[in-house]
């Protein structure tokens, strides 16, 4: 079978635990390429107006794979167990499919850990979709989870090293889906590293060390995502210059996020960057050339 | 022949520029409005210059700020391109020594920059969106009838100010056009909207930021009493402004050259060489940037907008 996997919203947190269970049980994995303007474009008009910018990436991407593969993984995730919940968007996403792209074949699972829909049952639910059986999903499920943690690992391990680096350090702080996609956030690290900063992303953690921060530092905070993220900052901020936050236009859970974050992560100079369809330049590299300033000076004045 | 350091600002509305001495004093400076045509402005905004300048003094530097900071950085081989949060904050630093706090309203953005110990500390830009801005007041100015110049001078007669909410040009409109429907008077209406800017401006650009005075209130909006009177009222302090405050982004970029390793080549022959810019969306790859090339003379000498590597 080929399996088609969108490459927008959860494809950068399940990207190697989806690649590798596939692989595993002997099927070809296709990915959408980098979002492009006529991906984004495909996205808008797909998409209700006032969708997210993520969640109308993530449609173009849809339409994309459509007629390129036997199946198209769409998950749903309610509740990773009590207080850990995520978007609306990513409950809804698997029906805003099916009703978007009537004959889109759509391959979901179900993680609804209130209920007892762990991610393990979910991968075997998967699994039995595709014809095999439970033993054999279990098996493919435990090798790909250890493998997208070992991934995990290296990238936080890479991302450690450069906290020894003389540059001004700026940790960006957003979903993966904002910071890696070309039409989203991505332009925020690739302007600060040719303004000559070092960055670093919230999204590259250690999820122990993560967990342990945040519920330290926030116990109030629901949304598991954004857990991490805020718990990632709150490990990293000692060793910072600056923070940006970046959200997507008009990211409902980041905008409470953000606020709470300001309040309790004071201390290190940040700023905000919300990322739209408009796509305009100008804007961004003005805010992110004044910041790099406000760092350059504070280091002279230290 | 005297050394002098030139600025220039080149925004969505108008363009500035500012001649300043080894001091940093204001020797020259000229404001005209772009009218959507940044090459020419820098051309205006110079030849304006050009003969008070020619002969008697040698520009060592030219910084640019604004929005077309970078096409005009090109054209006049800046040494340095500042952003105009930088620009503004050295501009407005270089006449008010002990500002904590710039207000700062232009044509199309908004901004508050906060400072300490002489450094900018933070800021905060409008996104998204430019309600209350020059842009709006200068609209909402047409539609009363009112020239702009004389707008504050209005606002400042009114007793019992309209309530106008501008947290949206669209919906302040439609509250505008209500009021003056209920017979409400002109004056009220143009001190609602002072009102309105200076209060949106606090509770969006200005939430959850400590406003230290000395305020200074720059941009061109300052120039309005209307506004002025109005964010000295919400804020309880005294609001500084200073008749030369809508060219300290054009001051500031000037200051800033100065501070920069420079060499210009600028020598006033700017007016007669011909600039071009022509746009191109680039196909070498997916991105589909749009570039934008400028020609002096028929020869390409810069490439703007690209986002790829």
């Amino acid at each position: 079978m080929k399996i088609g996997l969108p490459r927008a919203l959860l494809y950068y947190r399940y990207q190697h635990l989806w690649t590798d269970f596939f692989c595993r049980l002997g099927h070809e994995v296709v990915v959408s390429p980098e979002t492009n303007p006529q991906i984004l474009a495909q996205g808008i008009w797909y998409s209700v107006d006032e969708s997210c910018l993520p969640g109308k990436i993530f449609l173009g991407h849809v339409q994309y794979l459509i007629g390129k593969c036997d199946y198209i993984l769409i998950p749903r995730i309610d509740n990773f167990g009590i207080n850990e919940k995520v978007c609306v968007k990513l409950n809804a996403l698997c029906d805003v499919v099916r009703n978007t792209f009537p004959f889109a074949p759509v391959l979901d699972y179900n993680i609804d850990a209130e209920k007892g829909k762990s991610e393990v049952r979910a991968f075997i639910q998967l699994g039995k979709t595709l014809a095999h059986s439970a033993h054999q999903s279990v098996c493919a499920y435990r090798g790909a989870a250890d493998f997208a943690r070992h991934v995990q690992q290296k990238e936080y391990a890479a991302q450690l090293k450069k906290l020894a680096s003389s540059a001004p350090k700026i940790l960006l702080i957003g979903h993966s889906y904002v910071l890696s996609d070309r039409c989203a956030g991505a332009a925020v690290a690739r302007g600060l590293e040719r303004l000559g900063a070092c960055v670093l992303k919230a999204d590259k953690l250690s999820s122990t060390l993560t967990a342990q921060t945040a519920a330290f530092n926030a116990p109030n905070l629901y949304w598991t995502f954004n857990k991490e993220l805020f718990g990632a900052a709150a490990a990293y901020k000692p060793h910072l210059d600056g923070m940006v936050y970046v959200t997507a236009f008009p990211c409902g859970v980041d905008a409470l996020a953000h606020e709470f974050a300001l309040r309790r992560l004071k201390g290190v100079p940040s700023c905000h960057i919300v990322v739209d369809e408009a796509q305009g330049d100008t804007g961004l590299s003005t805010r992110l050339e004044s910041f790099m300033d406000i760092l350059h000076a504070r280091r002279l004045a230290k | 022949m005297n050394l002098v350091y030139l600025g220039v600002d080149i925004g969505s509305v108008s363009a500035k520029a500012a001649v300043i001495d080894a001091h940093n004093n204001l020797l020259f400076e000229n404001y005209i409005f772009t009218q959507g045509d940044p090459v020419g402005a820098v051309r205006t905004v110079l030849n304006g210059l050009t003969d008070a300048l020619k002969d008697k003094y040698r520009i060592a530097a030219v910084g640019t700020t604004g929005s077309a900071r970078r096409l005009a950085g090109a054209m006049l081989k800046a040494a340095a391109v500042k952003n105009e949060i930088t620009a503004h904050a050295a501009g407005a630093l270089s006449l008010f020594p002990d500002v904590r706090t710039i207000f700062e309203i232009g044509g199309q953005d908004s901004k508050i920059i906060l400072i300490e110990n002489g450094i900018v500390s933070d800021y905060a830009m409008n996104t998204l969106c430019a309600a209350g801005t020059g842009a709006f007041l200068s609209g909402q100015a047409a539609r009363l009838g009112t020239r702009l110049e004389s707008f504050g001078a209005l606002a400042l007669k009114s007793e019992t100010p309209a309530r106008i909410a501008a947290r949206c040009t669209v919906f302040a409109e439609s509250d505008l056009v209500h009021k003056i429907q209920t017979g409400a008077k002109k004056e009220d209406i143009a001190a609602g909207l002072c009102n309105a800017v200076a209060g949106n401006f606090l509770n969006n650009l200005a939430k959850g930021k400590k406003i230290t005075p000395p305020i200074v209130f720059s941009g061109g909006v300052s120039q309005n009493a209307g506004v002025v009177q109005a964010f000295a009222r919400l804020t309880g302090e005294a609001v500084l402004t200073h008749k030369k405050a809508r060219i300290f982004g054009a001051l500031g970029a000037a200051i800033l050259a100065k501070a920069a390793p420079h060499n210009s080549r600028y020598t006033f022959i700017l007016p007669s060489a011909r600039f071009i810019t022509r746009a191109e969306e680039c196909t070498r790859c997916e991105n589909r940037c749009e570039l934008v090339h400028l020609f002096q003379n028929g020869k390409i000498i810069d490439t703007l907008g690209a986002r790829c590597e």
